[in-house]
């Protein structure tokens, strides 16, 4: 099985919907749709969010937006020798956060796509909750840095250690039922016991 | 001028001179929840694809006699800058050289940075040398993003 599908299984495992399907797993490289990502945003948006009362974009719309820009920036955004962010970079990080909020219907606050001049992508929220900054390098590599506001703790990892941590804590920050404590779920916690 | 003057040598920049980053919005700032925009991490990645960080070197600056901010802005888009000095940079783990490229004698590259924590490390220790204006900051934001509505 393809890393990408590997990856694409185990993600769908953590937020299984309730039916099975008989579709095999998406592959990220045939996920390239992400691309055009107003349809993305959209569709993320009906499959996972219940109806808003009030005109704030949702996490989709913002997510979109920045991933617009981004992928707009052109060679020599960050000063000599900076070069574009590629949309295959661009979608990775895109798939990682829409596979890892979007069953999270409180999902409220989007993160931020932070690009850096070498080509790499930076996924980023700082909540009242807490902190978590997730590198993707162009390289394949991945880091991940997390704090809890509320025990003060930092955590840190990389490479497959770092995309555990994302999937644990992403839907957590991003929550905007900011009281409700911590508790993953047990798909969660045997994903992370097998991804461990 | 450039070819005239002999680059500096990284021994010779002194520890308490700063190595001073525009920062431009959207991309070396993030909001927090409330809107507030704040210097990313990722200002202090490597800014290249040969993986140095640009920056202007204050040191290089003063022996002509200009201010600190003498070649602010370095991007477009600015909303500020931040510093750090060459000694904290050192102490993070990133090395600092004068590195002059042709619109710009006073450039200098950090090397190093592209490790997390020494990148983190300098996010800590960085301040709002030119403070961020958060309104600026706000509208560059806005109009990036809104880009998505004409492409």
């Amino acid at each position: 099985m393809p890393v990408n599908q590997t990856l694409s299984s185990s993600t769908s495992l953590l937020f299984a919907p309730a039916a099975p399907s008989s579709q095999p797993a998406a592959t990220l490289s045939e996920k390239s749709y992400l691309i055009d990502f107003a349809t993305w945003a959209a569709q993320a948006r009906s499959a996972a969010q219940p109806a808003r009362v009030y005109n704030r974009p949702s996490w989709n719309d913002q997510l979109s937006a920045n991933a617009h820009s981004v992928l707009s920036l052109r060679p020599g955004w960050d000063g000599p020798g900076s070069i574009a962010i590629s949309a295959t970079l661009l979608s990775r990080a895109m798939f990682y956060v829409e596979s890892a909020i979007k069953a999270n219907a409180t999902s409220d606050a989007a993160p931020r796509l932070v690009p850096g001049g070498d080509g790499s992508i930076q996924i980023e929220w700082h909540t009242r909750r807490g902190e978590l900054e997730f590198d993707l390098d162009t390289d394949g590599a991945m880091s991940i840095w997390i704090r809890n506001h509320a025990s003060g703790a930092e955590f840190d990892g990389e490479g497959e250690e770092a995309l555990s941590l994302f999937y644990r804590w992403a839907p957590w920050i991003s929550s905007r039922l900011h009281d409700a404590p911590h508790a993953p779920t047990a798909a969660q916690m045997a994903f992370l016991e097998v991804a461990a | 001028m450039l070819l005239l003057r002999r680059k500096w040598p990284s021994s010779k920049l002194q520890p308490e001179f700063r190595f001073i980053r525009t920062l431009r919005s959207p991309h070396h700032i993030v909001p927090d929840d409330r809107g507030f925009y704040r210097i990313s991490s990722k200002a202090f990645s490597p800014s290249s694809s040969d993986k140095k960080l640009s920056g202007d070197l204050e040191q290089i600056l003063a022996a002509d006699g200009l201010p600190p901010d003498g070649m602010y802005p370095a991007v477009r888009d600015p909303v500020g800058a931040a510093s750090i000095t060459v000694g904290q940079m050192r102490t993070a783990g990133a090395g600092v050289e004068h590195d002059p490229v042709p619109l710009n004698w006073y450039h200098g590259s950090a090397t190093g940075t592209g490790k997390d924590k020494v990148k983190r490390k300098l996010a800590e220790v960085a301040v709002e040398f030119i403070k961020i204006d958060q309104k600026l900051a706000a509208r560059f934001h806005e109009e990036w993003d809104a880009r998505k509505a004409s492409t």
